[in-house]
């Protein structure tokens, strides 16, 4: 069975899909953040932090169905 | 030096006007920067003293590996901060650390106070105090126009110099870098003041000749390929780190109105990419580096009636974004890149002056101050009021502004207002309010600054919340960034420069160092800043946080006060292992 996911990507990240936003991705379910981003071509380096509605979610936190997710930016400084 | 087996410090007395020059075999080990600089202020500080005590030493020290690979750019002052009353540490780019070391000085300390405004001039084969009577009460932009015409010379220069707010003893004063870097927080520009030194000015002009040119070029261009040819440094020349604000914001981690709120309304007009359409004019470097993120706004400024217009260039960054921006409800970039141009002029620390007035309006909002104290209406979004206000803590204009001058802590000491006086151990709030790591980094670290161990990144890159995970990569982050600090490489490039990066790099200038010897050396740098501290009195233990902190939600959801206080009794038992 598939699920859907869609990323919204912030900020620096939205030039690893300049053309589709929210990024739409539809899968064997269930997967890993970690491997949902790989598919997706999303550096890992590249992610901050990632949310779905209010709650924060690890690479290694497994998603079996459907889900809107925002992916941000790692902050830039020293 | 590399190839030279000591540090050459210069030492300027200036009550006595006495130079002395010393070759330390013994500072050798220490291969440069903090850990040299570390050193030189635990042998010259007076603890019993006050901060801006003219016995007090400023310490300047470059690293051993200065200007001869990309990145590696900065100077490091240490002190004792007029601010905190305790470390004073400050790092600053521009053309210092290339200045200093084509002069042939490692590390420069400066004691004592003049008879006279003065500025202080060096060269490879003269070393002078000069008269600056004529520049005091000058602006810090147009005394460094001012010296550079009276200096005159050859070679590669630096001009570093202070404004009023120096020169009035402002405990957040900072010192202005050619043009558009700064020795920003803790107060350098107080601590120059204090010694009537308005400027220095470095030239120099010595050759450098490499020994093994084609070991050292083949790691340099290692390096210089990992700096220009891949992704690591692009952000922070693209749009730099002004592009934290949209983030930021949408997660929830932007202090806002005094970080009554995490986020703000107007970030979208206020962003990196705002800032980049609508004034972005030019991207600069500090010599040595070829990234250039040094991000250059222009705004209009009505000087005339009849339509008479000039345009101001600025530097700006996150951090001014925040404290200048979100921090006061400002709206627009113009604003906000005028009330930098303001900062700049009288010579603040743009962080501490912004998380302070951001106080002081809140204290005026809730009767704790009234107008006659502010002589301005303070409200968030009125730009020009804290345009004005700025003005009145340099000329410290009344006892309320003189108050504001010290501080925000010091101000809620006098006039209530501690639970959103938003500060971790006297320094004011850095722009990131993203959880447990930045509360605990900023509380324990050696300055009190998010630089000091990188707490916002360990809140992101934490995978669940593990208390003794976070106690243990502050403090190994803390000891790391001691050793990259020794070297004073910009911390901006701190992955470009792991561990095996840095030994090519050393060995190839002649320097024979371990991996082993390097975290040795963290170990040690970290131990004599907490020495220091101890020694001016800090207690770790003691400190008390703004209960703002725990009102707002972090970009990591809601805090827990206890928690926060338990991670610092965690840490305090982890560096007793440095004792």
């Amino acid at each position: 069975m598939t699920i859907k996911i869609q990323i919204e990507l912030i900020g620096w990240l939205k030039r690893y899909s300049p053309e589709e936003d929210p990024v739409m991705i539809e899968l064997m379910f269930p997967e890993t953040v970690d491997k949902i981003f790989i598919k997706a071509g999303i550096p890992r380096e590249e992610i901050g932090i990632i949310k779905a509605g209010e709650n924060r979610l690890s690479l290694n936190h497994l998603i079996s169905e459907d889900i809107y997710m925002v992916a941000y930016p790692t902050i830039l400084g020293g | 030096m590399f190839y030279e087996k000591y540090i050459k410090v210069l030492y300027v007395d200036l009550n006595n006007e006495k130079i002395e020059i010393s070759h330390r075999h013994d500072l050798y080990e220490y291969l440069g920067g903090v850990g040299v600089a570390s050193k030189l202020l635990e042998e010259n500080i007076k603890p019993d003293l006050d901060p801006l005590d003219p016995a007090q030493p400023i310490v300047f020290a470059i690293g051993g590996a200065t200007s001869v690979f990309p990145v590696i750019t900065k100077t490091v002052a240490m002190f004792i901060s007029p601010l905190t009353g305790e470390l004073g540490e400050s790092y600053a780019g521009g053309r210092l650390a290339l200045t200093l070391m084509m002069a042939g000085y490692d590390a420069v300390v400066i004691t004592g106070k003049s008879k006279r405004p003065s500025y202080l001039s060096i060269s490879r084969n003269n070393i002078e105090i000069k008269d600056a009577r004529a520049f005091w009460g000058i602006n810090s932009d147009e005394v460094g126009g001012l010296i550079r015409e009276r200096e005159g010379g050859s070679g590669k220069r630096s001009i570093i110099r202070i404004g009023q707010a120096g020169e009035n003893l402002v405990s957040y004063a900072s010192v202005c870098v050619d043009t558009y870097r700064h020795f920003g927080r803790l107060g350098l520009g107080a601590v120059m003041g204090s010694k009537y030194l308005k400027a220095i000015s470095v030239i120099g002009d010595r050759d450098m000749p490499v020994e093994n040119f084609k070991e050292y070029f083949k790691v340099y261009q290692d390096i210089n390929k990992k700096v220009t040819a891949t992704e690591i440094m692009a952000k922070y020349h693209d749009a730099g780190t002004p592009i934290n604000v949209e983030p930021l914001n949408a997660a929830g981690g932007l202090p806002t109105l005094n970080l009554k709120q995490n986020s703000f309304e107007h970030a979208s007009d206020i962003s990196g990419e705002a800032f980049a359409k609508n004034n972005l004019v030019r991207k600069m470097a500090c010599t040595g580096c070829p990234v250039g993120c040094i991000h250059i706004g222009q705004f209009r400024r009505e000087f005339d009636k009849g339509h008479e217009y000039e345009a101001i260039s600025v530097g700006y960054d996150y951090e001014l974004i925040f404290s200048l921006g979100t921090f006061l409800g400002i709206k627009t970039s113009d604003e906000i890149l005028e009330i930098i141009d303001v900062v700049e002029q009288y010579g603040l620390d743009a962080m501490s002056v912004g998380v302070v007035l951001g106080w002081a309006t809140e204290a005026l909002e809730k009767g704790l101050v009234s107008l006659e104290d502010t002589l301005v209406p303070l409200a968030f979004g009125n730009a020009q009021g804290y345009m004005d206000a700025i003005k009145n803590i340099a000329w410290r204009k009344n006892e309320f502004y003189i108050l504001l001058g010290q501080g925000a802590d010091k101000a809620s000491d006098i006039y209530g207002g501690k639970d959103f006086a938003m500060t971790f151990a006297k320094n004011e709030m850095s722009g990131y309010h993203t959880g447990y790591g930045i509360i605990l980094g900023s509380v324990v670290g050696a300055r009190h600054s998010h630089l000091c161990n990188g707490g916002y990144s360990l809140d992101q890159s934490m995978k669940e919340f593990d208390k003794e995970k976070l106690v243990e990569d502050i403090f190994a982050e803390e000891k790391e960034r001691c050793m990259l600090n020794s070297l004073v490489i910009c911390l901006f490039a701190r992955k470009v420069y792991d561990r095996e990066t840095i030994l090519a790099a050393l060995n190839s200038i002649g320097r024979e160092i371990t991996n082993e010897e390097l975290t040795e050396l963290g170990e040690k740098i970290y131990a004599t800043k907490l020495r220091i501290k101890k020694m001016l009195g800090f207690d770790q233990s003691a400190v008390k946080l703004p209960k703002r902190l725990f009102e707002t939600p972090s970009l990591y959801g809601e805090l827990d006060e206890d928690t926060a206080y338990e991670l610092i009794d965690m840490y305090v038992e982890r560096t007793k292992s440095l004792a």
